[in-house]
């Protein structure tokens, strides 16, 4: 059954906040979902759209279905109102019940768009929903993860701006780590400790690269090129055909 | 701080070559860009590009050539969402589908176009959002410390550009909270580049303001040396004598009513 979206308000903002403190205090607490149709603590979405409570296996299902639900609308991805109005409709997939019976819903920025900060694309529909919206099906790599789950790749690639703006990097990136047939990453490529050739080293070399190459203009089996042999055995581990023609061509 | 390397011999743009003006038509946001790329040195054929950039949102415009610069008609903003984007202006050579930069003028804070540009207005772009009941913050995440004040007051742009309150309780604030944030990310020289904001700020300390150069070793002497930079800042604007009008006016205010 679909519902018309709706925006949270400030009062909405402040019991939704309520709630959410009491669960990080270990409460069990209903989840209070008439903040999304009280008049009181809500107000109407415009234009309308309406909402399926769907259940998503990926956070790149979320983002695909969300874009089509707000096909040709601009400027959302920082409507505070918008996203913590969703976060709520969505809240048994962004904060499902643990086996413990209990809700961990972290940082308060998962559920409520804090956009003028560092934390924006760490909202668990909104961030999908920017990668979704910039690269499409090629974010996979980013959102191959439950709803309620923010991988490495996303958490990374996404706070840098000069990496999510730029298509290329992300496709390279994807080349690298992303296992084609299973569609997630490969074993041991977002190491934290930085080995070589991992998820750590690539941003910092691809940092140093931005400083002296124009990643924008460069296409992504272009940009695998510059990297330096540690990313070797990366790229030889189930390289894309189309991509190995390429370089073999001399095409970038 | 990230030291990074230029090995290919990317020239320096001076940001006194690279003007942009944002102006609004509209509900739409277009930038005007002056690039004067004369006597560098480079290349004729290179490629000009001008960009604008926001956190995970980006636009790019090509500005034709460096010996034919020609500014595309369409220059819109659009998916932008904040009054004034950085901007980065690159000069690239392609050569087998390898593109290198070489000159680049980075972070390059618009104009405002109502008014006539100086060093510290560049410093500190503002941008009006809605705070909740909060009046201002700053926000130290972006590649630009930014002004952040709530657009929900009228009369805050007025107030931010010449109101007492501003000058004497909120300015000095964000110069200390912005020296602060440079020394710990470990910026100490107002003479390393152009294109950081850390040393703006530190040069407008230490040049304006005539203050020492910010010791590197000790912690509490950086902060010491914070304290006497917002000293002379208060000193400069002469924010204790607006302090006391404004202390003046709100006696005489409540005499009277």
């Amino acid at each position: 059954m679909s519902e018309p979206i709706r925006r949270l308000n400030a009062k909405g903002f402040g019991q939704f906040q309520a709630y959410l403190k009491e669960l990080r205090d270990g409460k069990t607490v209903d989840v209070p979902r008439l903040l999304l149709t009280d008049v009181e603590t809500s107000e109407p979405f415009s234009p309308q759209r309406l909402l399926e409570q769907g259940t998503f296996e990926t956070r790149m299902e979320a983002a695909r279905y969300l874009s089509r639900v707000f096909e040709g609308l601009h400027g959302l991805e920082e409507d505070v109102g918008l996203w913590s109005w969703l976060s709520l409709f969505y809240f048994d997939q962004v904060c499902p019940v643990g086996p413990d019976g209990t809700r961990s819903p972290g940082r308060e920025y998962r559920h409520i768009l804090e956009p003028e900060y560092r934390y924006g694309h760490r909202h668990l529909l909104a961030g999908p929903f920017v990668v979704f919206n910039l690269h499409g099906e090629l974010g996979r790599l980013l959102l191959c993860t439950k709803l309620h789950q923010e991988n490495r790749f996303h958490h990374e690639l996404a706070s840098r701006q000069s990496f999510i703006s730029n298509p290329a990097i992300i496709q390279a990136a994807s080349a690298l780590y992303l296992d084609e047939k299973t569609g997630r990453p490969k074993r041991g490529s977002p190491d934290p400790r930085g080995g070589p050739g991992t998820l750590p080293r690539f941003i910092d070399v691809v940092q140093q690269l931005d400083v002296n190459y124009d990643l924008y203009s460069m296409r992504p089996e272009a940009i695998l090129t510059l990297l330096p042999p540690e990313f070797d055995p990366w790229k030889r581990r189930k390289w894309p055909l189309r991509w190995r023609r390429g370089i073999k061509k001399g095409v970038t | 701080m990230i030291r990074r390397f230029n090995y290919t011999g990317r020239r320096r743009i001076p940001r006194s070559n690279v003007r942009i003006r944002v102006s609004e038509e509209g509900r739409r946001r277009r930038f005007d860009a002056e690039v004067g790329l004369d006597n560098l040195g480079l290349p004729n054929g290179a490629r000009v590009y001008v960009e604008a950039y926001y956190r995970s949102t980006y636009r790019r415009f090509l500005f034709g050539t460096v010996r034919d610069i020609r500014p595309p008609s369409e220059r819109w903003l659009d998916g932008i969402p904040i009054g004034k984007p950085l901007f980065r202006v690159k000069v690239v050579i392609i050569e087998e589908g390898i593109a290198r930069i070489v000159g680049a003028a980075d972070k390059i804070v618009p104009e405002d176009s109502d008014r006539k540009q100086d060093e510290r207005q560049s410093l500190l772009p503002v941008e009006y959002v809605d705070l909740g009941d909060r009046i201002w913050t700053l926000d130290l995440d972006s590649d630009w410390p930014r002004l952040l004040l709530n657009k929900r007051f009228d009369g805050m742009r007025e107030a931010a550009r010449s109101g007492p309150e501003f000058l004497t309780l909120v300015y000095p604030e964000v110069f200390r909270t912005i020296l602060t944030r440079a020394l710990e990310e470990g910026r100490f020289d107002p003479d390393c580049d152009d294109d950081d904001w850390g040393t703006l700020w530190l040069r407008f300390a230490c040049r304006e303001l005539g203050r020492p150069r910010p010791p590197e070793e000790s912690e509490s002497e950086g902060t010491e040396w914070v304290d006497e930079a917002v000293n002379a800042f208060c000193v400069r604007v002469q924010a204790a004598s607006h302090f006391q009008r404004l202390l003046g006016d709100r006696i005489g205010w409540g005499e009277t009513g």
